[in-house]
């Protein structure tokens, strides 16, 4: 009587064979496979840079002025970092220092002191790709507290 | 001298191969999550991020200019005006814009349309040590799957002082 059509080795082999095969699958994907980045996830990473620098000028800034497209943010030793909205691009200006553009291809967007004591200001961009999130948060004036 | 025949496997035996494979099969596949690449952030969690730290710098600003003020604890409500106008948007959202009872679609169409699939929770809690906890919520809806997400943030809170009595 027939007990079986393979051999036990064969089949340790096939087995042996699969979990080589699927490693190195799962190799190849981890070095390979990391997704390209697109138009909207690079901006996403240019919003987390404009945040980061937002979240620094607000925690040092005392008082804060807006005048039509520009906001200015003083500090406690009276340093100024100015940023401004014009023709589509957000530059940030500190003392002294040149202009730099933080972002590009904006559609519109402002500056808002809410009222009545001025201790936050509501920043919003919506970039000229319509596709495109756009970007709104506040932020307090920290003035060195936290 | 009789050669010993070679002998096939029994069904048993391929059964006993296959759990083995099976319980082998666990590990593999942990790992083959494990080397899936991170899953991207998307469009509308970075903008439920956003919206939840305008909500605490908010409550932060507020907490600055009168100490004794807190948070209120709401529902879950819309951050625009929303067509039917049955649901008031969120306090935290109300002055927004220049408007005083939240955006609506002619202010500003691509902010608006931009901000309308999300919703604000607050939800706040008395702690010891005189602390106040405060929870953001921000939900909306990705791929048919309600997700939100959420920010915390811990402020002092020193109960009013009780008023004594003249004479005791």
């Amino acid at each position: 009587m027939k007990r079986g059509f393979v051999g036990v080795e064969t089949v340790l082999g096939l087995v042996f064979v699969c979990m080589l095969g699927a490693t190195l699958l799962s190799v190849y994907q981890f070095t390979t496979g990391q997704p390209q980045p697109t138009t909207t996830s690079e901006l996403i990473g240019t919003y987390h840079t404009v945040f980061e620098r937002l979240r620094a000028d607000f925690r040092a800034a005392v008082t804060a002025s807006r005048v039509r497209d520009t906001l200015t943010l003083t500090d406690a030793a009276q340093q100024t970092v100015s940023w401004a909205l014009a023709n589509g691009t957000l530059t940030r200006t500190a003392t002294g220092g040149q202009a730099q553009v933080m972002l590009s291809g904006l559609h519109s967007g402002g500056f808002e002191i809410a009222p009545p004591d001025g201790q936050l200001v509501s920043i919003w961009l919506v970039p000229a790709d319509s596709f495109a999130p756009p970007f709104f948060t506040s932020f307090a004036l920290r003035g060195g507290k936290r | 001298m009789e050669r010993r025949g070679r002998r096939g496997t029994s069904l048993f035996e391929l059964l006993l191969v296959a759990c083995v494979l099976s319980l082998s099969l666990a590990p593999l596949f942990y790992v083959f999550k494990l080397s899936r690449p991170p899953e991207r952030e998307s469009e509308l969690e970075f903008t439920a991020t956003l919206l939840a730290h305008h909500v605490l710098e908010r409550i932060v600003a507020q907490k600055y200019a009168n100490p004794e003020s807190l948070p209120s604890m709401t529902s879950e409500e819309p951050i625009v005006v929303t067509p039917e106008g049955y649901r008031v948007v969120s306090e935290y959202f109300r002055n927004f814009l220049g408007k005083d009872l939240g955006l609506e679609e002619n202010d500003n169409p691509k902010l608006y349309w931009a901000l309308k699939p999300f919703t604000c929770q607050v939800d706040t809690y008395y702690l010891d040590d005189f602390l106040y906890k405060v929870i953001v919520y921000i939900s909306y809806e990705e791929l048919g799957r309600k997700k939100r997400v959420f920010l915390e943030r811990l402020l002092a809170h020193h109960p009013p002082q009780p008023i004594l009595e003249i004479g005791k």
